[in-house]
């Protein structure tokens, strides 16, 4: 079976393999189990399209941060593993504008608001 | 950045005009896809705030690389940006040459928002170019 090259499950098993020190020596090796809820969280709650599929990053607190750029738009998601409190942050590249807003992705209300801000986003940039 | 050098006296610093190109190295865990991180655009947290990069007039990517790596340090690819991407960010890039002749820092601004300082990186890594890319190594 062909599988998109952003396939959300190889990236994270890419995540699973770091061990302790993945950069610079001091950086914690990431929680499987939270990359297993995060990767299962990911495929079942956004219908992600070609367009919308994220990079993921391991972050040197030992979290996960997503990242999109749809047109001028360049967005990221950080993931705190244990919590499951993230950051949502997105510059225009066009302009000087840029925000952020914290989600608790406990929530459902949290993955909804996400999956429609992507695709808003995503719509704003194929239009 | 790190590797045996002593620093310049001021005559011997470079004048940064906004066409010089300053190289990022880029680690195996801070690109997917042939895409960088915005994370490699921000400092460390061991980096005291400032961003570490290297003249690229002064040294190519490829003897960057080499020094960077005997160091101690990972670099699977060299990402490029002009001084002038840093300038439009506010930043002033400083060629300090220290620890190496060639390496230059860029001060993050001390009462920056966590949201300012992902605004900068996330600029820079939309701008930011391979010079060496992973898969050319």
């Amino acid at each position: 079976m062909l599988t998109h090259t952003l396939d959300i499950y190889k990236q994270i098993k890419r995540l699973q393999d770091l061990e302790y020190g993945w950069l610079s020596g001091d950086e914690p090796a990431l929680d499987k189990d939270g990359l297993a809820w995060l990767g299962n969280a990911l495929k079942s709650k956004i219908a992600f399209t070609s367009q919308t599929f994220p990079h993921l990053y391991p972050t040197e607190t030992g979290g996960v941060q997503a990242e999109w750029r749809l047109g001028d738009i360049s967005a990221d998601l950080e993931i705190d593993l244990d919590t499951r409190q993230a950051i949502w942050g997105w510059s225009n590249l066009a302009s000087k504008d840029y925000g952020q807003r914290e989600l608790d992705l406990n929530s459902e209300d949290a993955w909804q608001w996400l999956a429609q801000e992507l695709n808003r986003i995503a719509a704003n940039a194929s239009g | 950045m790190a590797g045996a050098g002593t620093e310049p006296d001021s005559s011997q610093r470079q004048r940064l005009t906004d066409d010089t190109v300053l190289f990022r190295h880029v680690a195996r865990s801070e690109h997917n896809n042939g895409r960088v991180t915005s994370q490699a655009f921000i400092p460390k947290r061991k980096d005291n705030n400032r961003l570490s990069m290297v003249h690229g007039g002064m040294i190519s990517a490829a003897d960057a690389q080499r020094t960077h790596i005997a160091a101690g340090y990972q670099s699977d690819g060299v990402a490029r940006v002009a001084v002038s991407d840093i300038r439009e960010m506010g930043l002033e890039p400083e060629h300090d040459g220290d620890p190496t002749p060639d390496h230059v820092t860029v001060p993050f601004p001390t009462d920056a928002s966590n949201s300012r300082r992902k605004d900068i990186a996330r600029r820079l890594a939309s701008r930011c170019e391979w010079e060496t890319s992973p898969e050319s190594r």
